[in-house]
C-alpha cells in the first residue's frame, strides 16, 4: 500500500514538472521592430528585438537574418526590465542594434531568430527603402540625434522627456513636412496626460494616426515610447513657425507625492522654399506631390438636351486639398452645370494621399460627334525638384438629335440654364366682331356709385320709415289724427252707398258718424263728448273758423232732420247734404294739416 | 366663383365704359382689320402680321386679345421685349385671362434676367392672385357686396325670429367683403395713378448711379426685364428692380406698360 503511495505521489510531481516547463516556453513573446522604413545609404537604420513573458528572462540574443547588405555598429544596446505583479513576474529583454546600409534597394529586415531554453522564436521581417539620401537630410538626422541624445541625457535623471521635430526643415512650398512629438517616460503615469499640439499658422495640416506605443532603451534604461505625427503643408514661402507643443501629465501613486507638470518642445523654424520658376506650365495651379488623372464617360451615346457626366479622377500623395481648380477643355459644345467635387484622403507610410474627384454633367447643344478634350494637372514633384504633366485621353461622344430641338431653333431664343423647352405660347386669341376701345374703369363712372347711393337710400328710408311706425304706434293722438281724414272718407263713402241706395236713416247715420269720428280723431277727444251745441265751441277752441263751425253745426242739424223726418227726404236735399259736410270736413282737414 | 362676377362686369364694362370716340362702324373695321393680322400670323407671317396690330393699338384700341394676338406676334418675330411689353398691357386689361398668364410666365422664363420672389411662397402667392384681381372686378364686388349688405339689414329691420338673426349675419358679412373689396380698389386704383411700370426694349441697359454713363455702373439689365420708374431728369430715367435695386437707365431703351 505504502508502495503504492510513493508511485502515485512520483506520477504527480513528474507531472506537474513537465506541465510547469510547458507553460514557461509557452509563456514567451519575440518581435521585432524596424525604425525607420526609409533610410539615406548613408543613415542608421535601428532593428529592435523585444522578448516579453515571464520565461524572456532566459532568452538568448538574437540572430538577425537578411543583413548582409548592411554593417552592425559595434554598440547594441541590451536591457532587462522586470516587474512584479502580486505573485506574476513579468519580463521585458530588448536588443537594439544599429545597422547602416552598403546600398540602395529594398531590404527586409528584422527577422530574427531567438532561443529560450530549447524554444527557437522567430520574427517576422519589416520592408525598408535605402534611398540615396541628401546630405541636408542626413544633417538633419544626425542632429535630431544628437539633440534626442542631450535631451536623453538631460530629462532621462527625471524619467519623463519629449522631442518634437519635423523631417525637413527646408521643404517647397506645397510639400509636405511630418511633424512629430515624441514622448519617452519610465516613471509612473496617473493618466495618459495631455497634449496640446503646436500652432500651424501658414500650414494646411492633416492629423496622421498615432504610432504604436513600444518600449525603447535609453542609456541602459527602458522607456514607454509614444508619438503623435502631422502632416503639414506650407501654403506660402519664407520662414514660418511651428508653434510650441506641450505635454501635460500628473504622476505619482501609491507611495509617491502626485504632482502635475507640463512639458513644453521649443517652436520649429521652418524656411520654405517657393517654387521654381523654370520649366513652370502655364496651367500649374499649386499641385505639389506625385499625382495621376483620369477621366471617364457614364455614356457614350445620347440624345441633344440629354446629360452626361464625365468624372475626372486625381489620385497620388500630395497636397490634394489645395488643388482646387482643374484645367478643363473647351465645353462650348455643351451646356454646363457647377461640377460636383468630392475628396477621399488618406495615407501610408504617414504620407498624406488619396484621390479628388470632379464630376461635370454636360449636355450637348447639337446633334453629331462631340468630342470633350483631354484634361490636364500640372504638379511639382518635390523628389526630382521638377514639373511634370499629366493628361486624359478625349471622350468621344455620339449625340443624336433631340426630341425638343426643333422647338429651340423655331423660337431662336436661347438663354443660361433653360432645361425644357417643350413648352411654347400658347396661341393667338380667336377672330373677333368688335374690338374693345374703352378706358374699362367702372369705378370711374358715375353710374357705378348708385350701387352705394341706391341701397344705401333704401336702408335710411326703410329706417325712418319704421321709426315712424314705431313713433305712431306709441302716440294714439297722432296716430288718430293722421288717419282721421282716411277713417271719415271710408264713412263717407258709405254714406254715399246709403244715398245711392235711398236708405235714408243708413245715409244720415253713416254721414252724422263721419263728421263726429273726423272731429274726434282730428282733436283727440272721446267722440260722445261732441254734441251739437258743442261742436261751435269745441272747434273754436282749435281755432278753427267760426263760419266752417257753423257751417257743419248746421248741416249736422240738417242731417237729424232729414233722418227723423219724413218732410226733409228729397234726394237733392240729401245729395246737398253731403257735399255740403264733406266740402267742410276737408276744409277742417286741410285747416288742421296746416299747423 | 370667378365666372360669375367676370359675365357681370362685362355687362356693366360694356354699360359704363366710354367709347372715346371710336364709333360701331369703327370698332367693325378694327375688328375686320384684326382678323386680317390673324390670318397672316396663321400663315407664319409674323413681321405683318405685328404691323396691323400695331397699328390698331396705337388707333387707341384697348382689348386684351389684341395686344396677347400682338404679343405672339412680337415673339415669333424675335422681339422678346416688347412681346413681354403686350402681355403686361393685356394683363393689366384682363388680370384673369388664363392665356395671358400662361404666355407671360413662359416669356419670363426665356429672358435673360430670371424673375425673383419675395422668398415667401406664402406672400407670392398671395400676391399673385391679388394681381390677378382686376380694379373693376374689385368695384364690382365692392359695389355688389354693399348693396347685398344693405338689402339684408334693410330686410332685417320688417323680421322677426331666425330670419332676423341670419340677415344681420349676412349683412355684417357682406359689409365686411365690401369693406375689403373696396380697399383693394382704392389701392390698385392708387397704385394705378402713381406707380409706373415699364418693359426693357433694349438687348440691355446698364444701370448707373445718376443720369449719365459717367457716373458708377451697378448693374446691367436685359430685354424683358419689368422695372418701377421712380422719376426721370433728361434722357435718363430712375428705374428700381423687384429686389430693391435702384438705377439710372436710358428712357429711350424702355416703354411703359
Amino acid at each position: 500500500m505504502t508502495g503504492r503511495i510513493y508511485i502515485y505521489v512520483a506520477a504527480v510531481f513528474i507531472l506537474m514538472s513537465l506541465s510547469g516547463r510547458t507553460a514557461l516556453c509557452a509563456d514567451v513573446e519575440v518581435s521585432a521592430s524596424v525604425s525607420p522604413t526609409e533610410v539615406p545609404v548613408n543613415g542608421t537604420v535601428q532593428v529592435t528585438v523585444t522578448a516579453s513573458g515571464s520565461d524572456a528572462v532566459r532568452a538568448a540574443r538574437p540572430e538577425l537574418k537578411g543583413i548582409d547588405d548592411f554593417l552592425i555598429e559595434p554598440r547594441t544596446q541590451d536591457g532587462t526590465k522586470i516587474d512584479m505583479n502580486g505573485m506574476q513576474m513579468s519580463v521585458i529583454k530588448t536588443w537594439v542594434f544599429t545597422l547602416r546600409p552598403r546600398k540602395i534597394g529594398t531590404f527586409t529586415l528584422g527577422e530574427a531568430s531567438v532561443r529560450v531554453g530549447s524554444e527557437i522564436y522567430t520574427t517576422t521581417g519589416v520592408t525598408i527603402e535605402v534611398v540615396a539620401g541628401t546630405a541636408q537630410q542626413q544633417n538633419n538626422q544626425r542632429e535630431q540625434t544628437g539633440s534626442s541624445q542631450q535631451q536623453a541625457d538631460r530629462a532621462s535623471a527625471n524619467g519623463i522627456f519629449i522631442r518634437s521635430y519635423v523631417d525637413n526643415d527646408e521643404p517647397y512650398v506645397g510639400q509636405q513636412i511630418t511633424h512629430t512629438f515624441e514622448l519617452y517616460d519610465n516613471i509612473s503615469l496617473m493618466d495618459d496626460g495631455e497634449y496640446s499640439p503646436p500652432a500651424t499658422i501658414g500650414f494646411w495640416s492633416v492629423k496622421l494616426p498615432n504610432v504604436p506605443g513600444e518600449t525603447k532603451i535609453i542609456r541602459g534604461s527602458f522607456f514607454q515610447y509614444r508619438a503623435l505625427k502631422t502632416a503639414l503643408f506650407p501654403t506660402t514661402s519664407g520662414e514660418l513657425t511651428v508653434g510650441e507643443a506641450s505635454y501635460r501629465y500628473v504622476s505619482g501613486g501609491f507611495f509617491a507625492p502626485v504632482r502635475s507638470r507640463t512639458l513644453t518642445a521649443e517652436p520649429l523654424t521652418i524656411k520654405v522654399r517657393p517654387l521654381p520658376a523654370k520649366g513652370k506650365p502655364e496651367n500649374f495651379s499649386g499641385a505639389v506631390g506625385n499625382f495621376t488623372i483620369a477621366a471617364s464617360a457614364d455614356k457614350q451615346e445620347l440624345a441633344v438636351g440629354d446629360v452626361v457626366t464625365v468624372k475626372v479622377t486625381i489620385a497620388g500623395t500630395g497636397n490634394l486639398d489645395l488643388i482646387s481648380e482643374l484645367d478643363t477643355p473647351d465645353f462650348s459644345a455643351f451646356r454646363t452645370y457647377d461640377p460636383k467635387v468630392a475628396e477621399s484622403l488618406g495615407n501610408s507610410g504617414f504620407i498624406v494621399g488619396g484621390a479628388k474627384t470632379w464630376d461635370f454633367v454636360l449636355s450637348p447643344k447639337d446633334e453629331g460627334v462631340s468630342t470633350i478634350g483631354g484634361f490636364s494637372l500640372s504638379f511639382f514633384d518635390p523628389a526630382n525638384e521638377s514639373y511634370h504633366t499629366v493628361n486624359t485621353e478625349p471622350i468621344v461622344l455620339t449625340v443624336r438629335p433631340g426630341i425638343n430641338q426643333d422647338s429651340q431653333s423655331v423660337s431662336g431664343v436661347s438663354r443660361r440654364g433653360i432645361k425644357d423647352l417643350a413648352t411654347d405660347i400658347r396661341f393667338i386669341k380667336a377672330d373677333k366682331q368688335s374690338l374693345f376701345s374703352g378706358s374699362r374703369k367702372v369705378h370711374t363712372h358715375p353710374v357705378f356709385y348708385l350701387f352705394y347711393i341706391v341701397p344705401f337710400g333704401a336702408f335710411i328710408a326703410s329706417t325712418a320709415f319704421k321709426r315712424r311706425r314705431e313713433g305712431l304706434e306709441q302716440n294714439i293722438g297722432l296716430k288718430r289724427r293722421l288717419n282721421a281724414w282716411k277713417t271719415a272718407e271710408k264713412r263717407l263713402k258709405e254714406a254715399e252707398k246709403h244715398l245711392a241706395a235711398n236708405d235714408t236713416a243708413a245715409f244720415c247715420g253713416a254721414l252724422s258718424d263721419a263728421a263726429y269720428g273726423f272731429l274726434g280723431d282730428m282733436l283727440n277727444i272721446d267722440r260722445s263728448s261732441i254734441t251739437l251745441s258743442s261742436i261751435g265751441e269745441i272747434l273754436r277752441a282749435h281755432d278753427i273758423g267760426t263760419e266752417q263751425a257753423e257751417k257743419l253745426r248746421k248741416n249736422l242739424e240738417l242731417c237729424d232732420f232729414v233722418r227723423f223726418s219724413s218732410a226733409y227726404r228729397e234726394d237733392s236735399l240729401q245729395s246737398s247734404l253731403f257735399d255740403e259736410i264733406r266740402d267742410t270736413l276737408k276744409v277742417i282737414n286741410g285747416m288742421m294739416n296746416q299747423r | 366663383m370667378k365666372r360669375f362676377p367676370t359675365a357681370i362686369l362685362w355687362i356693366f364694362l360694356a354699360l359704363f365704359t366710354s367709347s372715346d370716340g371710336v364709333t360701331a362702324e369703327n370698332t367693325g373695321e378694327a375688328a375686320s382689320r384684326f382678323n386680317e393680322a390673324n390670318a397672316l400670323y396663321r400663315n407664319d407671317n409674323y413681321a405683318d402680321a405685328l404691323r396691323i396690330y400695331q397699328n390698331l393699338i396705337s388707333r387707341g384700341y384697348a382689348d386684351a386679345d389684341l395686344y396677347y394676338n400682338a404679343s405672339n406676334a412680337a415673339y415669333r418675330n424675335g422681339e422678346l421685349g416688347l412681346a413681354i411689353l403686350y402681355l403686361e398691357k393685356a394683363r393689366k386689361l384682363d388680370p384673369s385671362d388664363n392665356d395671358i398668364a400662361a404666355n407671360l410666365a413662359f416669356l419670363n422664363s426665356i429672358k435673360v434676367d430670371a424673375e425673383t420672389g419675395s422668398g415667401n411662397a406664402v406672400f407670392d402667392f398671395l400676391s399673385r392672385h391679388y394681381d390677378a384681381f382686376d380694379i373693376n372686378e374689385a368695384a364690382l364686388w365692392s359695389g355688389m357686396l354693399f348693396a347685398l349688405a344693405m338689402l339684408s339689414f334693410t330686410v332685417f329691420l320688417f323680421s322677426g325670429g331666425w330670419r332676423r338673426t341670419s340677415l344681420l349675419s349676412l349683412g355684417t358679412v357682406a359689409l365686411l367683403f365690401s369693406i375689403v373689396a373696396t380697399g383693394a380698389m382704392i389701392e390698385k386704383a392708387h397704385r394705378n395713378h402713381t406707380v409706373v411700370e415699364a418693359v426693357l426694349l433694349a438687348d440691355e441697359a446698364m444701370a448707373y448711379s445718376g443720369p449719365g454713363d459717367d457716373n458708377t455702373h451697378i448693374f446691367t439689365i436685359h430685354e424683358g426685364t419689368k422695372v418701377t420708374l421712380e422719376r426721370s431728369q433728361d434722357e435718363w430715367s430712375l428705374i428700381r428692380l423687384k429686389s430693391g435695386s435702384g438705377g439710372w437707365i436710358r428712357t429711350d431703351s424702355m416703354a411703359g406698360i
